[in-house]
């Protein structure tokens, strides 16, 4: 059995290609979503993710390459298609003058839903949605927010497999948003499949069961979420929380060998952060090495690689931009990572810190 | 410049293609006009009578084509801004709300002023001719510079008011309608003159208000001796009256612009949230609008369209209530002009015309004009409307197909047409009371009603499609109609000059000359314009037609 009869398989995309011209928008996507999960898609703007939920919305054709929704191939039935995929664009327009059941009515008979379980099919998608309160309610009244559960009501309607989210989580409240989560969450649970693509990364974090981050028109990275964050993992995060001297601490770790970009931003509350490209046990052994120097250790963990993160890796911004940031910070002549006064304990001997860490073990006595 | 918003709005409204476009519409039909009317004979009047003809027709034909441009260029200058969201960056800057005022106004006014130079070597031309002066000339290019200020400054007024271009468009295009052509008709009675006929402080009214048209201002400076230009006894010259009436509008209306322009725009005001009527139940609005809005809507039917149930739905001047008061303004305008040319025409008319005849014509002419008047409005926005608001591609991922959404619209746009055209026809109905054999010329006006409707939903549409703003769609259909209806009907004032089947040829598409030769008015009779009228604007539809279709086809396939 192939992947595209395996029922199992809501979505397959093989070698799928977008060019406008010269520009190549989406280059040789191959997307694997079995049935049921939810696919975070992660990009800049202009990265490729509305060109993809477009070509599988039918919106847009692609240049080659082929898609699968549901055994169906998106060259083929357009009717069935249609049927199998439901599509919220990042800005959909709304009507005036027309209350929410209206507005379902409508795209439930576009979706020639006969009007007796159309009737039944509205009170269920409020109900999913959690919007009954707003039935009577004219659309254009309605909040960002509010507009947004209407939203995803009318790609209920036709009770597609497929949902295709775009950008669902723009511009909501907090509020808004865990609510919205909580609704993807219970979509899935319902067997709906759905791609969704956002920015505010922790969001889909906590929501998805594969990820995939795209960078100028090619995925860079796809599969759960743990492996994509493994696959790019190079060095621990480490983070270090001292009672005092943190100062002091930071810049003896700055000349330490497996210590790497001391992070010094939350210097003031005592914590900081570097990459540690040691294994376990030299883990364990920075930590002897911090208190057999007195230095007052309040925590010591490894920080778990946030989809954030990984975007930003993947995306180039921390191989380039961030490490040119980095270095200009280093080469300013009053870094306030190490020198900002007031941040130096009056126990602090900056001297006692050897000037080679590789020679000299252990770190500051405070 | 050192005004930067007299800079922009130069530079941008100059640059464009449609600028372009419309310089060469506007050259191209006083070209036609000229060689249409230019004598082809060696032999001239000493008296210059072709000069004074053709100053009329080109007098008239310039104005008709700045009022025609003049809603464009400038009923979209602050409705563009609030639409784009840049209205109120400008109060966030250093400019002065003087200096705003004066860049809008100058800057839209400034496309209308390059039309009216554009046509002074035309006019320029006339003195080959002999018989017409250079004081002529020149009060001619007044009234049109005059005329740009005010027809421009009510396009940028209403552009100040309302907050759509769309809408913005069709408010101006109608204002203008009734500017220009419906109080100045108040002057023209079929024979005879109402301002004459009037008592003396009457006639001085009627003559007022027929001054503040700058077609009939324009008529009384090229054609001072002309049957409907005759002033009421003790005024001056229409011409003259308008001169002050639209020197005072150009004061009124910059103070209200600089009033308006004072303050960052107020955003449009929430409608009123109605709380759903049950069905079967009767609230004292029932009695009011005879249809309560607020009554709860039954779910689509299988056997209804479901796009025209929602445009039906969704645009506010297809809703039952409003359609019910459109109709009967419709119905009470029909009946009042029936009653003025009643008044006008009484003991004037000539020999062999019968006055009820000419009734017919009054009010099949008077439909023709509330079709072109409303037609674009109804047709203009329907497709690319929902393209702006991004809702053409929710629809594009339902199972609509292309014919149902195209027939949606047609349905919501011709709907409402017949019932506002039934409307105003009802006074037909009593005229046949007084005359029998009526009924032929009726029923050949009504099928002239029928395809000027057809017609014109189907251009409207058609603009729809290719256009991607309701802006331009708009303003595109309603250049179109009027050029038809209204300017092809300026060979009238120089008909002297051009033969009878150059005039046939213009007058083909002209609905207002095709409903007139329907409803058997002698002037028009013997050019045979009926049928083949009928015939040309069904070739024309089923071809509009047929782009639509495939333009809407394409618009839903995939991109």
């Amino acid at each position: 059995m192939t992947d595209s009869d395996n029922p199992e398989i809501m979505l397959k995309t093989v070698g799928l290609t977008k060019r406008y011209g010269e520009i190549t928008a989406l280059e040789d996507l191959n997307l694997t979503i079995p049935r049921g999960q939810v696919f975070g898609y992660v990009g800049h703007n202009g990265a490729g993710k509305t060109t993809t939920i477009r070509i599988l919305a039918g919106l847009l054709s692609a240049t080659s390459g082929k898609a699968i929704i549901a055994g169906t191939d998106l060259a083929g039935d357009r009717d069935r298609l249609k049927q199998l995929v439901g599509y919220m664009p990042d800005e959909f327009g709304v009507y005036d003058q027309m209350r929410v059941w209206e507005y379902l009515d409508f795209f439930g008979a576009a979706f020639k839903i006969p009007r007796r379980d159309r009737k039944k099919r509205i009170d269920e998608v409020l109900d999913i949605t959690e919007a009954e309160y707003m039935r009577d309610r004219f659309v254009d009244t309605l909040s960002k927010g509010m507009k947004q559960k209407v939203g995803i009501a009318r790609t209920l309607m036709h009770d597609p497999q497929l949902l295709l989210l775009d950008e669902p989580a723009n511009g909501l409240d907090p509020r808004a948003r865990i609510e919205q989560r909580n609704l993807i969450r219970q979509l899935a649970d319902r067997g709906k499949t759905l791609l969704v693509s956002s920015h505010i990364l922790p969001e889909l974090a906590s929501v998805c069961d594969l990820v995939g981050i795209i960078h100028q028109g090619r995925m860079q990275a796809f599969g759960p979420l743990e492996e994509v964050l493994g696959s790019i993992r190079r060095d621990r995060v480490m983070e270090l929380k001292v009672n005092a001297g943190a100062a002091t601490v930071a810049d003896w770790l700055g000349k330490h060998p497996s210590c790497r970009h001391v992070d010094t931003a939350d210097i003031k509350m005592g914590i900081l952060h570097f990459r540690f490209s040691g294994d376990d046990a030299a883990q364990a052994d920075l930590l002897r090495k911090l208190i057999a120097g007195n230095v007052r250790v309040a925590s010591f963990r490894e920080v778990p690689l946030s989809l954030e993160d990984a975007f930003m890796a993947l995306s180039g911004m921390t191989t380039e931009d961030q490490e040119d940031a980095e270095a200009e910070d280093a080469a300013a002549p009053a870094a306030p990572s190490v020198s900002a006064p007031g941040t130096q304990v009056a126990t602090l001997e900056p001297e006692a810190a050897p000037a080679d860490p590789q020679g000299a073990e252990e770190p500051p006595a405070q | 410049m050192t005004n930067p918003i007299l800079r922009k709005e130069v530079l941008t409204s100059l640059r464009t293609w449609k600028a372009l476009a419309m310089q060469v519409i506007f050259l191209a039909v006083l070209i036609g006009l000229i060689f249409d009317s230019w004598p082809a004979g060696g032999l001239q009047s000493l008296g210059g009578d072709a000069a004074k003809s053709m100053l009329v027709v080109l007098g008239v034909g310039q104005l008709l084509l700045i009022a025609l441009f003049a809603p464009a260029f400038t009923s979209t200058t602050l409705t563009y801004e609030k639409e784009q969201n840049t209205f109120e960056s400008l109060f966030a800057t250093r400019l002065s709300p003087w200096q705003i005022t004066v860049g809008k106004m100058a800057g839209s006014l400034t496309y209308l002023l390059v039309l009216v130079l554009m046509g002074a070597p035309v006019l320029a031309a006339l003195f080959l001719l002999g018989g017409v002066s250079g004081t002529q000339v020149l009060g001619v290019i007044g009234v049109l510079v005059v005329t740009c200020l005010y027809l421009g400054l009510i396009g940028l007024t209403v552009s100040a008011v309302m907050h759509r271009s769309y809408r913005s468009i069709i408010v101006t295009y109608a204002i203008l309608l009734v500017v220009c052509i419906l109080v100045a008709a108040v002057a023209w009675p079929m024979s005879g003159n109402l301002v004459q006929r009037s008592g003396p402080m009457g006639s001085k009214i009627l003559h007022v208000i027929a001054s503040f048209s700058p077609l009939q201002a324009m008529l009384s400076l090229v054609s001072p001796e002309g049957a409907y230009t005759t002033a009421a006894h003790g005024m001056p010259p229409y011409w003259v009256v308008y001169l002050v009436i639209a020197g005072i509008m150009l004061v009124a209306v910059t103070g209200y612009l600089y009033y308006k322009l004072h303050r960052p725009v107020a955003p449009p005001r929430p409608r009123e949230r109605l709380k759903v009527v049950e069905r079967g139940q009767i609230t004292a609005r029932t009695f009011f609008f005879l249809y309560d809005p607020a009554k709860r809507k039954p779910m689509i039917r299988w056997w209804q369209n479901p796009v025209a149930v929602k445009e039906f739905r969704t645009r506010p001047m297809l809703q039952i209530h409003w359609l019910l008061r459109m109709a009967i303004i419709c119905l009470i305008s029909a009946l009042c002009l029936t009653l003025l040319v009643t008044v006008a025409v009484a003991g004037t008319v000539h020999e062999g015309i019968s006055l009820i005849s000419q009734m017919v014509a009054v009010l099949a002419v008077l439909q023709v004009l509330l079709v072109i008047l409303v037609g674009p409005a109804m047709s203009a926005g329907s497709i690319c409307a929902d393209r702006e608001t991004s809702v053409w591609d929710l629809m594009r991922v339902s199972r609509l197909k292309s014919w149902t959404i195209v027939s949606g619209k047609m349905q919501a746009a011709i709907l409402p047409l017949i019932i506002l055209v039934a409307a105003a026809a009802v006074p037909m109905l009593f005229v046949t009371f007084f005359k029998n054999g009526l009924w032929p010329s009726i029923l050949r006006s009504l099928v002239v009603v029928a395809s000027t409707t057809l017609f014109t939903v189907v251009l409207g549409m058609f603009f729809s499609s290719m256009c991607s703003r309701t802006s331009a769609a708009t303003a595109w259909t309603y250049s179109i109609v009027l050029l038809l209806s209204v300017l092809t009907l300026i060979q009238l004032l120089g008909n002297d000059r051009i033969s009878d089947a150059t005039k046939r040829a213009i007058f083909l598409p002209n609905p207002v000359a095709a409903v007139l030769d329907a409803a058997n008015l002698p002037q028009f009779q013997n050019m045979n314009l009926f049928m083949p009228h009928v015939k040309l604007m069904g070739v024309l539809m089923i071809g509009l037609f047929a782009v639509t279709v495939a333009r809407v086809w394409r618009l839903c396939k995939s991109d």
